[in-house]
């Protein structure tokens, strides 16, 4: 085995535990880390690499604004306990948490609770080595642009940009997973709270449904990580939450693809996704229960 | 054993180089293909060598428009991607347009797959010749 070989082995590990945040990979085509084969050597076997990623937080808190949902001041996490969290997988979730509740005040225009939870975002931030995200320019922006919701949305997309980014130039892909797998779990946490305050709102009820594909996305990203016992711990309440949405009913219909004048791709076909109250009431109970966990 | 001391440091040092190669290619050439659209603030993005492949599977929702950009290094050549359903029909193939982002609205909330197809190279080995790809998502309302 000669030189550049085993930088090839280093390099498919480093592709097989590094490569894309938020994202999980997922060699298809060869054996376990552990146990390198003669085809990870010879790369004569193209590598197929699988990712997943779910909708941010700002994307689902826009869709709940569309759907007609209100801001709740009682929903979010307490921010007061942002202290409380001293282990990296609580600060890892709470962070996810925190995050989502930022993106749900910014998208409803709360300025003060917009700041408290950048707050929050900022302490977990410093506490998990990632405090040269909130620089003087950013904090100088979030100032300047505090009342302009269109900016500060941006700017706060930027900072979880920044934060992921950096786990994975230090390469701890767990935790940005840990804190997708929060931000996820917050967001579908409030949805099913404000369809409590909203019965009646079936367009609310319908972007809860549409988060069982998110979920499938997310228990791939978790997958990635077999080896990671915290993964693992929540990967089974994700299944067991996921087990709730395979009870939804799904039919497809084909339609065409098309594109306007701007270029604009409109991908036709419906999918008409089935839940009934009780469903729903379950999701609810789980949701609330694994986010308890979480936040306590 | 001067060859062993020289792989162990390659293993370390090669995934920290190739991190930090990827991000600030991403910020630096793939977030301004974005705009005007928000980024979603993810980032999805892997070191490739050529004639690697990789399925990305997204969430995508209705009411929203969306840009995907796919953007690679440039010793990678002509990185080619499609977009399929998640029973693989296919509904975008870069290799059928000029433009390098891809709009789109879908009418059902889904799952897609973006699948990224690095060229063959002469030099498959060369650790010269690995990249970063980046695929980022922007949307608006």
């Amino acid at each position: 085995m000669n030189i550049k070989q085993y930088i090839l082995i280093a390099s498919v590990g480093f592709l097989l535990f590094s490569c894309g945040e938020e994202v999980g990979n997922n060699d298809l085509d060869i054996g376990s880390p552990e146990e390198p084969t003669i085809d990870i050597v010879e790369r004569s076997d193209k590598i197929k690499n699988i990712f997943f990623n779910i909708p941010s937080p700002m994307e689902t808190s826009k869709i709940l604004q569309g759907a007609g949902a209100t801001y709740e001041f009682t929903l979010p996490s307490n921010p007061s306990a942002v202290d409380d969290y001293q282990s990296i997988v609580e600060q890892s979730l709470n962070m996810g948490i925190y995050g989502a509740d930022l993106n749900y005040a910014t998208v409803f225009s709360q300025t003060t609770e917009t700041m408290l939870y950048l707050q929050c975002a900022r302490i977990l931030g410093n506490e998990l080595g990632m405090e040269q995200v909130f620089d003087e320019e950013t904090i100088d922006r979030i100032e300047w642009n505090l009342e302009i919701n269109d900016s500060m949305q941006v700017i706060i997309t930027e900072i979880f940009w920044e934060m992921n980014s950096y786990l994975e130039e230090d390469d701890r892909q767990s935790i940005s997973t840990l804190i997708i797998v929060g931000g996820w779990v917050e967001g579908v946490y409030l949805s099913t709270q404000l369809a409590r305050i909203a019965p009646d709102n079936d367009a609310l009820k319908l972007r809860i449904a549409e988060q069982k594909y998110s979920l499938t996305n997310l228990i791939g990203l978790l997958n990635s990580y077999e080896d990671d016992d915290i993964s693992q711990d929540m990967l089974e309440e994700l299944q067991e939450l996921d087990a709730i949405f395979n009870k939804i009913t799904e039919v497809k219909t084909a339609g065409e693809n098309h594109k306007d004048e701007n270029g604009v791709t409109t991908i036709g076909g419906s999918i008409k996704l089935g839940m009934n109250d009780a469903i729903l009431e379950e999701i609810t109970a789980k949701i609330a229960e694994i986010r308890t966990d979480i936040i306590n | 054993m001067k060859n062993l001391r020289l792989i162990i440091l390659l293993s370390v040092l090669i995934p920290i180089g190739m991190n930090g190669q990827c991000r600030g290619f991403t910020k630096k050439t793939g977030r301004p293909l974005v705009e005007p659209y928000i980024h979603n603030g993810q980032m999805n993005s892997a070191v490739l060598f050529p004639g690697d492949s990789a399925d990305i599977m997204l969430t995508f929702y209705s009411e929203q428009q969306y840009r995907l950009v796919i953007c690679a290094e440039e010793q990678l050549g002509d990185v080619s991607y499609q977009v399929s359903d998640i029973e693989r029909n296919l509904i975008f193939d870069s290799q059928n347009s000029d433009s390098k982002v891809f709009d789109f609205i879908v009418e059902s909330s889904q799952q897609l797959v973006i699948s990224v197809a690095v060229p063959e190279s002469d030099n498959t080995h060369d650790i010269t010749d690995q990249g970063c790809v980046a695929v980022l998502v922007g949307f608006k309302n």
